[in-house]
């Protein structure tokens, strides 16, 4: 019975965690490619964004670094996401999410990237907790 | 005698125009196509040599199609490359052979005709610029002496590259034509010591070039050393013709792809932030090369790309995006095509658009918008951090991972998973193998199937990880960024290069990327959330991966007894210890990490459990629990 039970909970968490995440990359990659203007409002005000390294705090400051970027055209084409365990993030409701797939920059050839999100629920709202963003690039360490 | 081997060499063609052109007269594009010419030649003698050699004839007439033409062309080539070889071949066999190469046979060469002067060769127009001279005699001297004696024959200097000696052949290339040509008009006239004619071979070669890592190393030598640090600037010009490598007889011209690219790579590795590169005078067509140092040249404002063979204002296209102030031109093809100058810069400025100064001159600045198109992006570095001392635990925690990954046995890393832990993979389409246990949302709809290859807890883990092939990870590639560091959880993620191991087969080099939530246990650490994606490496990774020597690691196949689960009361305690040191010191640093306690006491601990693994991990923590484990103990 009580394994049942679990076994019936996961199916249930398996469940919400892939349709969240369908639903935040769609969201996440639209505002970033067409209107980017809103897409710090995904993101948690002390959220941290990592983009290939370059480590960006904070709301505001992420919305000035995506905006600065060449528009842009995702393309998502793989996605895995799990409910990370309740106990490490208090009973709240919280997701690690895998995207990978690939941009193209305008002016720039297509690259293949891959970015990891963590999301929470804040209130009704989903939010970016943190943020780590990957050209699939072999990035040379002895640039000083 | 000699007689006979200008004969030879000469040939069915012996009869054309002043220079001798004979079949390469009609490729050589730029010579007249006069192909009847009695000036320098006995009238009489010509004219038995068409009639006499007819069925070479047929075809020589003004009206020789372009098509017969040039296949002619290439067969006299193959001839040419004989060079004495031919009559002398039938008259005399004896003599040339061990010069005769290429030699088409059933070409009939006319030797009837042994009064002949010896018309001067033509030689082909080289494609690439450059020509291969090799030189056949008793050559009782060194590189200096001939060349010189070379040079004082046909009255200019000579600059010799690759100068190769193998018994009694000699072999260098050329890059210029005039020399090339004169060079081989010394066919014969020179006498050896031995009283022998000097023979010599001219002919157009591609100049392949066999690019290894020594030659890698010698290119970037000489990049180092014609780089200024202050200027930021990089000469290259004529770079075939530093005398570094022609000192070491190296021949790598710029014109050649692969060097081209090796001095690119050179370029975004290790000097990203270069500001001018000078690239004149290297027979440069292509500049596919270069289109690397778009992404990683950023602050590149100055290339001058002057006395090249770029014909085609397209070749610039590749390099669209370059931030370039100053650029040199001239004296390329494309300047002759581009001759309407306003033409020409609006060219210019569709690719470089803030260009100020093409070939030396001043232009208007270019009129632009305010809101600027600037497609630069941030160059990407290696891992970050969030927090220093996150960054400890977090390298720590990955090196003791995949050194357990990488090994024969994973079964070790059920120590590094938390007891409700989740573990899911991913891969690309073509992963092979890889792709049953791929959990990709967009491609498992269902919801039963999606739950079933979420692996919950460390046995199911690790036997998965256990599934998968053997691997090698590049440390060098790896990149970690650490975004959470709570006293509750910390979130990263990996990403790097590896190869799989073990197998015969050769497989292709991959790429992962992973996603980890890992907590606080004991006084140590473990995984809850694992999410791992695979796919295949790209050319970039390829290129670069696995350069880094490894440091020689032994075998450590001895980590498994860690894993013999229940303490059985064993007889003695012999196998189950670690028999290398890097196995026992593996188990130690793991033990250290997920209790806390510093080196010294975790080898105690573990020495005291007789090196299993989880007798040690539960007598910590009993000792933990009972709060008999000494302050000292987590002091590191």
């Amino acid at each position: 019975m009580a394994f049942n039970d679990r076994n019936q909970n996961v199916k249930s968490d398996v469940e919400q965690a892939c349709q969240v995440a369908l639903d935040f990359v769609k969201r996440y990659y639209e505002s970033l490619d067409r209107r980017r203007h809103l897409v710090s409002r995904l993101y948690q005000d002390t959220a941290i964004l990592v983009w290939n390294g370059n480590g960006i705090m904070g709301k505001e400051e992420i919305q000035k670094f995506l905006s600065d970027l060449p528009s842009c055209d995702h393309t998502v084409k793989v996605l895995d996401s799990q409910k990370i365990l309740d106990s490490a993030v208090s009973n709240q409701l919280a997701y690690s999410i895998l995207a990978t797939g690939t941009v193209k920059y305008t002016g720039k050839p297509m690259r293949q990237f891959a970015e990891n999100f963590i999301i929470a629920a804040e209130g009704e709202r989903w939010k970016i907790v943190s943020d780590s963003f990957r050209f699939q690039e072999f990035v040379s360490k002895d640039i000083a | 005698m000699p007689n006979i081997h200008r004969r030879g060499r000469d040939r069915n063609y012996g009869d054309r125009d002043g220079r001798g052109g004979g079949g390469g007269g009609g490729g050589g594009g730029n010579r007249d196509r006069e192909y009847i010419n009695n000036s320098d030649l006995g009238g009489t003698a010509k004219r038995v040599w068409f009639k006499g050699g007819q069925h070479h004839r047929d075809g020589r007439g003004v009206g020789l199609s372009q098509a017969v033409l040039q296949r002619r062309v290439m067969l006299d080539d193959g001839d040419i490359d004989m060079s004495g070889g031919g009559s002398s071949r039938n008259n005399n066999s004896n003599r040339s052979r061990g010069f005769r190469r290429q030699n088409f046979n059933g070409r009939n060469r006319n030797n009837n005709y042994r009064d002949f002067p010896p018309p001067k060769r033509f030689l082909e127009e080289s494609f690439t610029g450059w020509y291969k001279a090799r030189v056949v005699g008793e050559l009782a001297f060194d590189k200096d002496e001939l060349i010189s004696l070379l040079s004082r024959h046909i009255g200019l200097p000579i600059i010799a590259y690759n100068f190769q000696k193998v018994n009694n052949e000699v072999s260098f290339y050329l890059e210029t034509r005039d020399v090339a040509e004169k060079i081989l008009d010394a066919d014969r006239k020179i006498t050896l010591p031995n009283g022998q004619k000097m023979r010599i071979n001219v002919k157009p070669i591609s100049c392949p070039v066999d690019m290894t890592d020594e030659l890698r190393e010698n290119i970037k030598l000489v990049m180092a050393k014609r780089y200024r640090a202050d200027t930021k600037a990089l000469d290259l010009k004529k770079f075939h013709a530093d005398p570094d490598l022609l000192a070491k007889e190296l021949l790598v011209p710029l014109m050649k792809p692969n060097v081209l690219n090796a001095v690119a790579q050179t370029i975004c590795k290790n000097i990203p932030g270069i500001v001018a590169i000078d690239l004149s005078e290297n027979r440069l067509s292509s500049l596919d090369q270069l289109r690397p140092l778009i992404e990683k040249a950023t602050s590149l404002q100055i290339l001058h790309l002057h006395k090249n063979s770029i014909r085609h204002e397209r070749q610039l296209d590749c390099l669209q995006g370059l931030g370039i102030v100053e650029l040199m031109l001239e004296d390329n093809p494309v300047c002759s095509r581009l001759k309407d100058k306003t033409n020409y810069v609006r060219e210019v400025r569709k690719r470089f658009p803030n260009v100020v100064r093409l070939d030396n001159e001043a232009l208007p600045p270019p009129i632009t918008f305010d809101i600027e198109n600037d497609t630069k992006l941030k160059p990407s570095l290696g891992s970050y951090t969030c927090n220093p001392e996150g960054a400890l635990v977090v390298s720590q925690f990955i090196e003791l991972y995949y050194t357990i990954f990488d090994s024969d046995d994973r079964q070790p890393l059920i120590n590094a998973y938390h007891e409700n832990a989740q573990f899911s993979f991913t891969c690309s389409p073509g992963m092979g193998s890889y792709l049953n246990d791929n959990r990709n949302m967009f491609l498992i709809g269902s919801n039963e199937t999606r739950t079933k290859l979420l692996k919950t807890g460390p046995s199911n883990i690790v036997s998965f990880l256990n599934s998968i092939s053997k691997t090698e990870h590049d440390p060098a590639s790896f990149c970690v960024d650490l975004t959470l560091f709570t006293p509750q959880l910390l979130a990263l993620s990996i990403s790097g290069v590896f190869r799989e191991v073990g197998s015969n087969k050769k497989v292709p080099m991959r790429s992962f990327n992973r996603s980890l939530v890992i907590v606080p246990s004991g006084s140590g650490y473990c995984i809850i959330n694992d999410m791992l994606y695979f796919t295949t490496a790209n050319p970039d990774q390829i290129s670069e991966a696995f350069k880094m020597p490894l440091p020689v690691v032994n075998p450590a196949p001895v980590v498994s007894p860690v894993v013999v689960p229940p303490v059985v009361a064993a007889p003695t305690t012999a196998p189950l210890i670690p028999n290398t040191l890097e196995a026992q010191e593996q188990m130690i640093a793991m033990l250290s990490l997920q209790t806390g306690m510093n080196i010294p006491y975790s080898k105690k601990c573990i020495e005291e459990n007789q090196w299993d693994f989880n007798r040690a991990l539960f007598a910590f923590n009993e000792c933990n629990k009972m709060g008999s484990i000494p302050a000292d103990a987590f002091i590191k």
